[in-house]
C-alpha cells in the first residue's frame, strides 16, 4: 500500500507521480525497496492501470525508480534519488519564483529571503 | 478496436445519433459523457448490435455487429433493463449467459460471486436495483468478452460496491486487455478511471480525446488588469474565452486552449496578477455545455 492521498485537480498520473516522489524524498520509501505492482496500485485507488503505468514510466525517466523486467519497479539508489529530488526542487522553485516575480516581489527581497534561509539552514535552525 | 463511422439513428424521424464518428482503441477505458438524451445509450445499443443503424456503420474488430452472432459474442452490454430475467434466479441467469457466450468462465463467476452477497435461489424480481446491477456486472465480467459496455452501471451501486466492481474491471483489463466503455453522470468516477472521454450532445460528438489532454485544455485564471480588457481582446489564435467576469479589481477567466498561448494572450495586457488552476472534469463539462446552450443559469 502506498501512503498517498489522491485528490485535487491535477491529472491522476501527476498526483501519483508527486505522491511517490514525496515518499522517496522523505525517505518513507527506502532505496531498492520494491514498489507495489501496477495492478495493486490501480486497485488501491480504483484507477486505471494505464494511469499507474504512465506515472511509473515518468518516475523511471526522472531517475526516481528503476525497473527490472518481469520483477517490478524499485526505488533508485540514494545518489540517483537525491539528484532527482534536487532537480524536482529546483523546478518547483523556478515556478514559484516566476509567480513571485509576476506578483511584484522584487529581486532584492528574494535575495535577502534566500540569504536568510541559507544561513539558517547552515546553522541547523531549519 | 471499435470504429463508428457517420452513425445515424432515427426515432420518429428525429436523429438520436446525428452522424457520429469515433474510434476506441483496444484496452481503453472510455468514458461517455453527455446530458440526458444526448445519445449515449443509443450509441451503446448500436455498438452492441441491438439497433440497426439508419445509416453509417459500427464495427468491432473490423466486423459489423448488427445481425452478426460471432461479433456480438465479443461484446457484453450491461444496462438498466434486467426485466427479461425477472422470473429467473441468479443461477438461471448465469446459465442463460453461459449458453450464449462460449468464453464464459464458471470459475471466474464463482470467484466474483463469492465477493458479493447475493441470493442464488431467489427470483431476480425480488432483488433491489443495486442487487440487479451487481448480478448483471458479475455475469458480464464472467463472460470474458473483449468488450464490455456499462450504461450508467456505476450510478446505482454503493461506494463499497463501486470499488469492488472497479477492482474486478482492473483485473479483467490486466488479464485479458478488456476494452470498457462507461456512460455515467458521475464525472468523478470517469475522471478516476478512464483514459479517454467523449462528450455527446444532441446526437453529435463535441469532443473525443485523451482524458489528460481534456483536463489540461481548460483553465480557470485569476488576474487583474489596470485598464478594462474585453473577451474579444483575449480570444483568437487558438484561445477561446468560455467565461469572463470581473468583480472589483479581480477578473476571473475560463479559457480553452494551450496553456502557454492563453498566458501570452493575457500577458499582452500586462496583468498585475496571474494565477491559473486547471479545472475538474465536472467543471469542464458544465462550461462546455454552457457554450452549447445547455445552461444551468437559465433556471436562475
Amino acid at each position: 500500500m502506498l501512503n498517498i492521498r489522491l485528490e485535487g485537480k491535477l491529472p491522476i498520473y501527476e498526483q501519483l507521480y508527486n505522491g511517490i516522489a514525496r515518499l522517496v524524498s522523505s525517505g518513507e520509501l527506502f532505496p531498492d525497496e520494491k514498489l507495489p505492482a501496477v495492478r495493486e496500485v490501480a486497485k488501491q485507488f480504483g484507477i486505471n492501470p494505464n494511469t499507474v503505468q504512465k506515472a511509473y514510466a515518468q518516475l523511471e525517466q526522472a531517475g526516481l525508480i528503476y525497473s527490472i523486467p518481469a520483477k517490478g519497479s524499485y526505488v533508485s539508489g540514494e545518489k540517483a534519488a537525491a539528484a532527482a529530488v534536487k532537480e524536482e526542487a529546483f523546478r518547483r522553485t523556478e515556478q514559484e519564483l516566476l509567480n513571485a516575480c509576476r506578483a511584484g516581489v522584487s529581486l532584492d527581497e528574494i535575495k535577502s529571503l534566500a540569504d536568510r534561509i541559507w544561513s539558517e539552514g547552515r546553522n541547523g535552525d531549519l | 478496436m471499435i470504429e463508428v463511422k457517420n452513425a445515424v439513428m432515427q426515432f420518429d424521424g428525429k436523429n438520436a445519433l446525428d452522424g457520429i464518428s469515433l474510434t476506441i482503441p483496444e484496452g481503453c477505458a472510455y468514458g461517455l459523457l453527455g446530458s440526458n438524451g444526448a445519445g449515449k445509450s443509443t450509441l451503446l445499443r448500436a455498438l452492441s448490435g441491438i439497433y440497426r443503424l439508419y445509416s453509417g456503420e459500427v464495427r468491432i474488430d473490423g466486423d459489423e455487429v448488427f445481425d452478426n452472432a460471432p461479433a456480438k459474442e465479443r461484446v457484453f452490454f450491461i444496462n438498466d433493463e434486467t426485466v427479461q430475467f425477472n422470473n429467473m434466479t441468479l443461477t438461471e441467469m448465469k446459465n442463460y449467459y453461459k449458453r450464449f457466450y462460449s468464453s464464459f468462465s464458471e470459475e471466474l463467476w464463482q470467484k466474483l460471486y463469492s465477493a458479493l452477497n447475493l441470493p442464488l435461489k431467489k427470483r431476480l424480481n425480488t432483488f433491489s436495483k443495486g442487487m440487479k446491477r451487481q448480478a448483471a456486472v458479475i455475469c458480464g465480467i464472467a463472460c470474458r468478452t473483449p468488450y464490455l459496455f456499462l450504461d450508467e452501471a456505476f450510478d446505482g451501486l454503493d461506494p463499497t460496491m463501486r470499488i469492488i466492481v472497479k477492482q474486478m474491471l482492473i483485473d479483467a483489463m490486466m488479464d485479458t486487455g478488456l476494452t470498457v466503455i462507461f456512460s455515467s453522470h458521475n464525472l468523478g468516477e470517469i475522471d478516476e478511471f478512464c483514459d479517454r472521454v467523449g462528450l455527446l450532445h444532441a446526437g453529435k460528438v463535441v469532443f473525443d480525446r485523451e482524458l489528460d489532454s481534456v483536463k489540461g485544455s481548460v483553465f480557470k485564471i485569476q488576474t487583474a488588469f489596470d485598464a478594462p480588457v474585453t473577451k474579444e481582446q483575449l480570444s483568437g489564435g487558438g484561445v477561446d474565452i468560455l467565461h469572463m467576469e470581473t468583480s472589483g479589481s479581480v477578473t476571473h477567466i475560463i479559457a480553452r486552449g494551450d496553456r502557454d498561448v492563453i498566458r501570452a494572450s493575457v500577458e499582452k495586457h500586462s496583468p498585475k496578477l496571474y494565477d491559473e488552476v486547471p479545472l475538474s472534469l465536472e467543471e469542464i463539462f458544465v462550461y462546455e455545455m454552457e457554450v452549447l446552450g445547455y445552461d444551468s443559469s437559465k433556471l436562475g
